[in-house]
C-alpha cells in the first residue's frame, strides 16, 4: 500500500515531467501562404459583380466580394511567368497575357486557366489584349506584336502594322469601328474600319504612351510618361495636353460606365481624374500601394485599385468627389 | 563500506592536522596568491567578443562562416530623424535637420564616409525616364534653399529615387542616414571604439532632438554601447546585493567578525577567478559578468556553514583552533562535494555547442573549484585565529526541552497524512506547470535587442523604425550557389527565375518586411530600361531579355559576386522572436524544397536572424540533452553517497518538479528559453540539489541512530535547516537584485535563479521529507546502527 502510494507517486511525477520536456512543437498555421499585398497586381478586371487581378509570375486572383477576400486560382507553379493584362471577351471567357508571350484562357469566369501560347525562347512580353465582340480578339505587346484570334481567343495569327517593331502598350475602341493603339515613343496608330487597316498618326508626344481609353463618341485619352495626359474630341484627329500638375508616370484608367468621367493611376499612387471635356476635376494620392498599374469602379461607385503592392485598397473619399 | 567511510575520515582528520599545524605558512601563501591574483584581476577586460554567439557546428553557422569573406557584414548604423510636427518631412527645418545629422555622422571617425547615405548625400539619386531616356540626378539639389519650389523638387526627386521605405519612411513621417562602420580607423589606425561611436551618436540625438524632431538610432555599435552602459549599473547591483547579504548575515550570527570574515572569504573566490581569467588570457564576457556574483553568493553560503559549525563547538567549549579542526572535519566532505555537484552543473552547461556559454561554463567551473581551496582551506585557517563575541553566544540557540518553533511544526510532513496533502499539492504544481510550460519559447519572446528591455530606448528606437521602414536590422540572408560554369548566372533565366522564387514566396511570409534579392533588382532595372514601365517588371525567360537588367548584376550591390557564380537573397523580418524565426525558416525551407531547380543550390543561413536560428536549433537540442545529463549526474552522485534508489528518488523528484515550474515561470513571464536563460536552469539545479543532499545526509544519520522518522527529520532540520534556509533566501535575495537590472538577459537570469534557489529549497523540506516518509513506512530506509555515535557508519536497506 505505502510502497504502491510512493512508487505511483515517483512515476507520475516522472511522466509530467517528460510531458513538460517532450519536443515542442509550434503550431502549424494554415493562412493562404500568398501575401497578396506583397505581389505586384499588372492589371484588373471587373466581370458581372467579380474582379479578377493578374499579376506578378503568373498570380491570377479572384474576388467574389468586392475585394473583401481573394481566391488565388493561378499559381506559379506551372508558369512562373508574369502576367501583364487580363480582359474579358464575355461574362465567362477571360483572356490573360504576358511575358514570355504566354496566353492563358478561362470560361469558367477566371477560376481555371488553360495555356493557350508560351515562348521561352524570345521571352519578351505582350502587354495587352483587346476585343470588341468577344470572339475576335487582339493581343498586342513588345517589339511589335500584333496578333489576331477569331475564335475567341483559342488560335492567334500575327498581323501586320505599319510600324518598325516599337513596343505596343495599349488598345482601345469605340462601339463602331474606329480604334486607337499608343506605344513606345509617342506612337499612335488608329484605325476605322475595325482593325484591318491602320495609319499612323503624326506624333503629338515624344514620350512612350502607356494608356488610351475611349470615353464616349469622337473623345478619347491617351495617357503616358511624366504625367502627360491627353484628350482628343475628333477621334484622335487632334489631342490636347491635360496639365495635371504633376510629373509621374501614369499606368493605368478606368472610365465610368457612362463614359462621362475617367479615373488615371501611376508612380506612387498618384491620382487623376477627368471629365469628357478634357479637364482635369481631381488630382490626388493613394498611399500604401507603390506605384498604381491599374483601377476599377465598383457598381457602388467606389474605386479599387492595385500596383506594385496588392490589391487591398479601396479609397473612399475620393469616390465620393468624384460620383456626385 | 563502513571501513571506507572510516578511511575517508582518517584522510579528512590527517588534512585538518597538517591545515592547523601549518596554518602560518599556509595562510601567507594563500595571501600571496590573493595578492598576485588581486593584483592580474585588475587589468581583467570586458570582452564583448560578439563572434562567440555563434553555434559555430550549426550548419547555418558553417555557411555563414563560409561566406562572411564574400559578403561583408551589415555592421552599420541607422540614425532616423524623425518629424513630430504636422504634415511630411518636406518642410524646411526637418530638412535642414536632416543635412546637419548626415554632416554629423559623416564626421564620426570610424564611419566608412562613401558609405553613408541619406537624402543629402550624392550616393542617392533618382532615376527618372524621360521621353529623352535616363535622367538621374541628386536627390536634393545643390542650390536647394528650403523654397516651396524646392521643396516639391525634392519631393518629387525622393518619389523617383525608390528610397521611400528605404531612406525615406513608408508614411514620409521620417528619413534616415544611414552608414556603415569600419573595423579599423583609418586616420589613426586604431580598432573602432563602439562604445565612443555610441557616445557620438547619443550627442547628436541630444543636438537635434526638439518639439518637432525626434532621433532614434539602432545598430550594433549603439547597442554595444547601450549594454557597456547597462553592465556599468551592473555594478550597482554587486554593492546592493553585497549590503543586503551583509545585513542578512549580521542578523543570522549577530557577529561581526564573523559576517567580516564570510564576506572576505566569499570574495576571494571571485578575485581569484578574475584574476586566473586574466592569466589565461579570457576576459569577461556580458553574459558571464554574472557569475562572479553567483559565485560570491555560493561563496556566502558555504561560509555560513563553515563558521556556523565552527561557532557551535566554539559554544561547547572548544578553543578557537580545535573549533575550526572539527568544523573542516565536518564540512569539508559535504562541502566539498556540493561544490563539485555545483561545478558538475555547470560543466554540463557546456554541452550547448556555443562558444559563450562554453565560456560561462568555464568560468562557473572554475570558480566553484577554486572555492574549494579558499572556502574549505582557507576558512577554517582565518577562524582559527578568531574569537567570537559574547553577542554572538545565544543566537540560533534551541534550549534543551524545547521544540523549534518552526522546525517541530514543519516535521508534521514526515506524518503519512500530512504527507498526501504535500503530494496533492506537488502533483497540482505540476500538473499546472507542465501545462503552461508546454507555452514556453525557444529563442526570443519580444522584438527589438534581447539584450536590452522592450522599454528601453533602444528597443524603442528600434520598434520606431520597424514601424516607418521597410528595412531594420533584423535581417536573414540565403546564399545561392549556382553551377552554370562559363557565362553569367545572372543572364541564366533558370538561375534568375529560382532566385526570383524564393523572393517571391518569401516575401509572402508573416512577419517578412521585404527581401532584397537580384532577381528584384533586375526586375526594377528592366523595367527602367523599358520606359519604366511595371509591367516590364518581371524576370524574362529568355538571355536577352536578361540583358536589359545587367545594372543590377553588378556586385556593388553586394548581392552578387562577380559573374554571380554566388549570391546573397537578404530577408528583412520584423523582429527575431523566436516563434518568427522558427516559422521564417521552416517556410524559407520549404519554399527551397519546392524550387526544382538543379542548376542552384540554396543554403542557409546569414544574418543576425540566421544565427539566432542556429542558437535556437541548439538551445531546444541542448535543452533535452542537458536535463538529462544533469538529473542522470545527480542521480549517480546521490547514489554513490547513499546507496538507496530511493534517497535517489526523493532527492531527485522535487529537483524535477522544481525545473518544471521554472519553465512555466518562463513561460509566464515571457522569459524564452535561449543562450542567456537555459545555463540557469542548470545553475538553478546544481545548486538547488545542495539542500537536498545536506538535509537527506542528517536524515539518514538520525534514521540510523533508531529514532522514529518524525524525530528524526525534526533533528535534520534543527542542524541543517536554519542555515538551508537563510542560505536559500541570501541568494535568492542577491541574485534576485538582478531582476532590477537595465540589462533583461540579467533580469532573467536574476529572476530566474532566485526562484530556483528558494523552491528548492521548499522542495528540500516538504516534499522531500513526505516521499521519504512514505518509502520508510513500507520498508525502513536504513537500518539501525547498533554503535552509537559513528556517525558516517550508514548502512543501506535495499531500496
Amino acid at each position: 500500500m505505502y510502497r504502491v502510494i510512493s512508487y505511483s507517486f515517483c512515476l507520475l511525477v516522472a511522466a509530467l515531467v517528460l510531458f513538460a520536456f517532450s519536443p515542442r512543437g509550434a503550431e502549424e498555421e494554415n493562412s493562404e501562404p500568398l501575401n497578396l499585398g506583397r505581389v505586384q497586381i499588372n492589371d484588373l478586371v471587373a466581370v458581372n459583380g467579380r474582379l479578377i487581378a493578374v499579376g506578378e509570375r503568373g498570380t491570377i486572383v479572384v474576388s467574389e466580394d468586392n475585394g473583401q477576400n481573394w481566391q488565388v486560382t493561378h499559381r506559379d507553379g506551372e508558369i512562373p511567368v508574369t502576367l501583364t493584362d487580363i480582359t474579358a471577351l464575355t461574362d465567362q471567357v477571360l483572356l490573360a497575357v504576358g511575358h514570355d508571350s504566354v496566353i492563358l484562357r478561362s470560361e469558367d469566369a477566371g477560376l481555371s486557366w488553360e495555356l493557350i501560347e508560351r515562348d521561352s525562347e524570345l521571352g519578351e512580353p505582350l502587354l495587352g489584349s483587346w476585343s470588341a465582340d468577344g470572339q475576335n480578339v487582339y493581343v498586342y505587346g513588345s517589339f511589335g506584336k500584333f496578333w489576331l484570334s477569331a475564335d475567341a481567343g483559342r488560335t492567334f495569327e500575327p498581323q501586320e502594322l505599319p510600324i518598325y517593331g516599337e513596343h505596343l502598350s495599349a488598345m482601345a475602341g469605340d462601339e463602331d469601328k474606329t480604334r486607337i493603339i499608343v506605344g513606345e515613343m509617342g506612337l499612335v496608330l488608329r484605325s476605322f474600319d475595325g482593325g484591318d487597316a491602320w495609319e499612323k498618326l503624326d506624333p503629338f508626344y515624344n514620350g512612350s504612351l502607356f494608356g488610351v481609353a475611349h470615353l464616349h463618341g469622337t473623345r478619347w485619352v491617351a495617357y503616358g510618361m511624366r504625367g502627360h495626359v491627353f484628350f482628343s474630341g475628333d477621334d484622335g484627329d487632334s489631342w490636347t495636353q491635360v496639365n495635371v500638375g504633376g510629373e509621374l508616370p501614369l499606368y493605368g484608367h478606368a472610365v465610368a460606365s457612362s463614359g462621362k468621367q475617367m479615373l488615371i493611376v501611376g508612380t506612387a499612387g498618384f491620382l487623376v481624374i477627368m471629365n469628357d471635356e478634357g479637364e482635369l476635376l481631381e488630382t490626388g494620392s493613394i498611399g500604401g500601394l507603390g506605384t498604381l498599374t491599374s483601377a476599377v469602379i465598383l457598381p457602388d461607385g467606389e474605386i479599387f485599385v492595385a500596383g506594385q503592392r496588392g490589391l487591398m485598397q479601396r479609397s473612399h473619399n475620393l469616390v465620393a468627389a468624384w460620383a456626385k | 563500506m563502513s571501513n571506507k567511510h572510516k578511511n575517508v575520515e582518517r584522510m579528512v582528520e590527517w588534512s585538518a592536522d597538517r591545515l592547523i599545524a601549518w596554518r602560518k605558512p599556509l595562510l601567507a601563501l594563500f595571501l600571496l596568491i590573493t595578492v598576485a591574483f588581486g593584483y592580474s584581476a585588475t587589468g581583467i577586460r570586458l570582452d564583448p567578443g560578439f563572434n562567440k554567439q555563434i553555434p559555430v557546428n550549426h550548419p547555418f553557422m558553417q555557411n555563414l562562416l563560409h561566406y562572411s569573406d564574400t559578403f561583408s557584414g551589415a555592421n552599420n548604423v541607422l540614425v532616423s530623424v524623425r518629424w513630430k510636427g504636422e504634415g511630411d518631412i518636406y518642410n524646411p527645418e526637418f530638412l535642414s535637420a536632416l543635412r546637419q545629422v548626415t554632416d554629423e555622422v559623416f564626421f564620426i571617425p570610424g564611419v566608412r564616409r562613401a558609405s553613408v547615405s541619406s537624402l543629402f548625400t550624392p550616393n542617392t539619386r533618382y532615376i527618372e525616364v524621360t521621353e529623352q531616356g535616363y535622367i538621374g540626378d541628386v536627390v536634393v539639389p545643390p542650390h536647394f534653399n528650403g523654397s516651396e519650389e524646392d521643396l516639391q523638387q525634392v519631393r518629387r526627386n525622393t518619389e523617383r529615387s525608390g528610397q521611400i521605405g528605404q531612406l525615406v519612411a513608408n508614411d514620409l513621417s521620417a528619413a534616415m542616414v544611414r552608414a556603415d562602420l569600419q573595423e579599423i580607423n583609418p586616420q589613426t589606425g586604431d580598432k573602432v571604439s563602439y562604445v565612443a561611436i555610441s557616445r557620438q551618436l547619443e550627442d547628436i540625438r541630444k543636438t537635434f532632438e526638439n518639439d518637432n524632431i525626434g532621433i532614434d538610432i539602432v545598430g550594433f555599435s549603439k547597442l554595444t554601447g547601450d549594454v557597456v552602459a547597462g553592465l556599468i549599473d551592473v555594478m550597482w547591483f554587486f554593492l546592493i546585493a553585497f549590503v543586503i547579504t551583509t545585513l542578512l548575515l549580521w542578523l543570522y550570527c549577530r557577529s561581526v567578525k564573523l559576517t567580516v570574515v564570510s564576506l572576505l572569504v566569499a570574495m576571494l573566490p571571485v578575485v581569484w577567478l578574475l584574476g586566473l581569467l586574466r592569466i589565461m588570457g579570457m576576459g569577461i564576457d556580458p553574459m558571464s559578468i554574472l557569475v562572479p556574483f553567483l559565485i560570491f553568493s555560493i561563496g556566502v553560503s558555504h561560509a555560513v556553514q563553515m563558521t556556523n559549525a565552527w561557532k557551535q563547538d566554539v559554544l561547547g567549549g572548544k578553543t578557537s583552533m580545535e573549533a575550526a579542526h572539527s568544523a573542516f572535519c565536518k564540512i569539508f566532505v559535504p562541502g566539498a562535494l556540493a561544490l563539485l555537484m555545483n561545478a558538475l552543473g555547470f560543466g554540463v552547461i557546456m554541452l550547448i555547442d556555443i562558444p559563450i556559454v562554453h565560456e560561462l561554463g568555464v568560468t562557473a567551473c572554475l570558480g566553484v573549484l577554486l572555492m574549494i581551496i579558499t572556502n574549505k582551506m582557507m576558512l577554517p585557517i582565518i577562524i582559527s585565529h578568531l574569537q567570537l563575541e559574547r553577542a554572538a553566544e545565544s543566537i540560533n540557540v534551541v534550549p534543551d526541552g524545547r521544540r523549534h518553533k518552526v522546525w517541530w511544526p514543519l516535521s508534521r510532513v514526515a506524518e503519512p497524512r500530512t504527507g498526501l496533502v504535500v503530494f496533492a499539492v506537488s502533483l497540482l504544481l505540476l500538473v499546472g506547470g507542465a501545462w503552461k510550460s508546454r507555452d514556453l519559447i525557444v529563442g526570443d519572446v519580444s522584438a527589438g535587442a534581447p539584450e536590452l528591455r522592450a522599454e528601453s530606448r533602444y528597443n524603442q528606437d528600434n520598434a520606431s523604425i520597424v514601424e516607418r521602414y521597410s528595412i531594420g536590422l533584423d535581417l536573414l540572408t540565403v546564399y545561392v550557389e549556382n553551377q552554370v560554369g562559363d557565362g553569367d548566372a545572372c543572364l541564366d533565366p533558370d538561375v534568375m527565375r529560382a532566385v526570383e522564387k524564393l523572393d517571391f514566396h518569401t516575401r509572402s511570409i508573416p512577419g517578412v518586411q521585404s527581401v532584397a534579392s537580384v532577381a528584384g533588382m533586375g526586375k526594377v532595372t528592366i523595367a527602367g530600361n523599358n520606359e519604366g514601365n511595371p509591367r516590364w517588371a518581371a524576370i524574362p525567360g529568355s538571355e536577352r531579355g536578361l540583358q536589359a537588367g545587367s545594372q543590377a548584376y553588378s556586385d556593388e550591390h553586394g548581392l552578387v559576386v562577380e559573374g554571380c557564380e554566388t549570391m546573397q537573397v537578404v530577408v528583412y523580418l520584423s523582429s527575431h522572436e523566436g516563434t518568427q524565426v522558427e516559422r521564417t525558416i521552416n517556410r524559407i525551407e520549404e519554399i527551397i524544397a519546392s524550387i526544382d531547380e538543379p542548376k542552384v543550390e540554396f543554403k542557409l543561413a546569414g544574418g543576425n536572424v540566421g544565427v539566432q536560428a542556429a542558437s535556437n536549433e541548439a538551445v531546444k537540442k541542448a535543452e533535452v540533452q542537458m536535463h538529462g545529463a544533469l538529473l542522470a549526474s545527480v542521480a549517480l552522485f546521490c547514489w554513490l553517497t547513499f546507496r538507496s534508489f530511493r534517497a535517489v528518488l526523493c532527492i531527485i523528484m522535487p529537483l524535477a518538479i522544481v525545473a518544471t515550474l521554472c519553465n512555466a515561470l518562463m513561460a509566464s513571464l515571457g522569459i524564452g528559453l535561449k543562450v542567456a536563460t537555459l545555463p540557469v536552469l542548470a545553475l538553478g539545479v546544481g545548486v538547488g540539489v545542495d539542500y537536498g543532499i545536506y538535509i537527506y545526509e542528517r536524515l539518514q544519520h538520525e534514521l540510523s541512530l533508531g529514532k522514529d522518522f518524525r524525530e528524526a527529520f525534526y533533528e535534520a532540520m534543527v542542524q541543517r535547516g536554519t542555515a538551508s534556509l537563510f542560505t536559500a533566501v541570501t541568494m535568492s535575495i542577491g541574485v534576485g537584485t538582478w531582476a532590477f537590472a537595465p540589462l533583461k538577459f540579467q533580469a532573467d537570469m536574476g529572476i530566474l535563479l532566485a526562484f530556483m534557489f528558494l523552491v528548492n529549497v521548499f522542495g528540500a523540506i516538504f516534499l522531500l521529507p513526505a516521499l521519504a516518509a512514505w518509502f520508510n513506512r513500507a520498508k525502513r530506509l536504513v537500518r539501525v546502527e547498533r554503535v552509537k555515535g559513528a556517525e558516517m557508519a550508514v548502512s543501506e536497506a535495499a531500496g
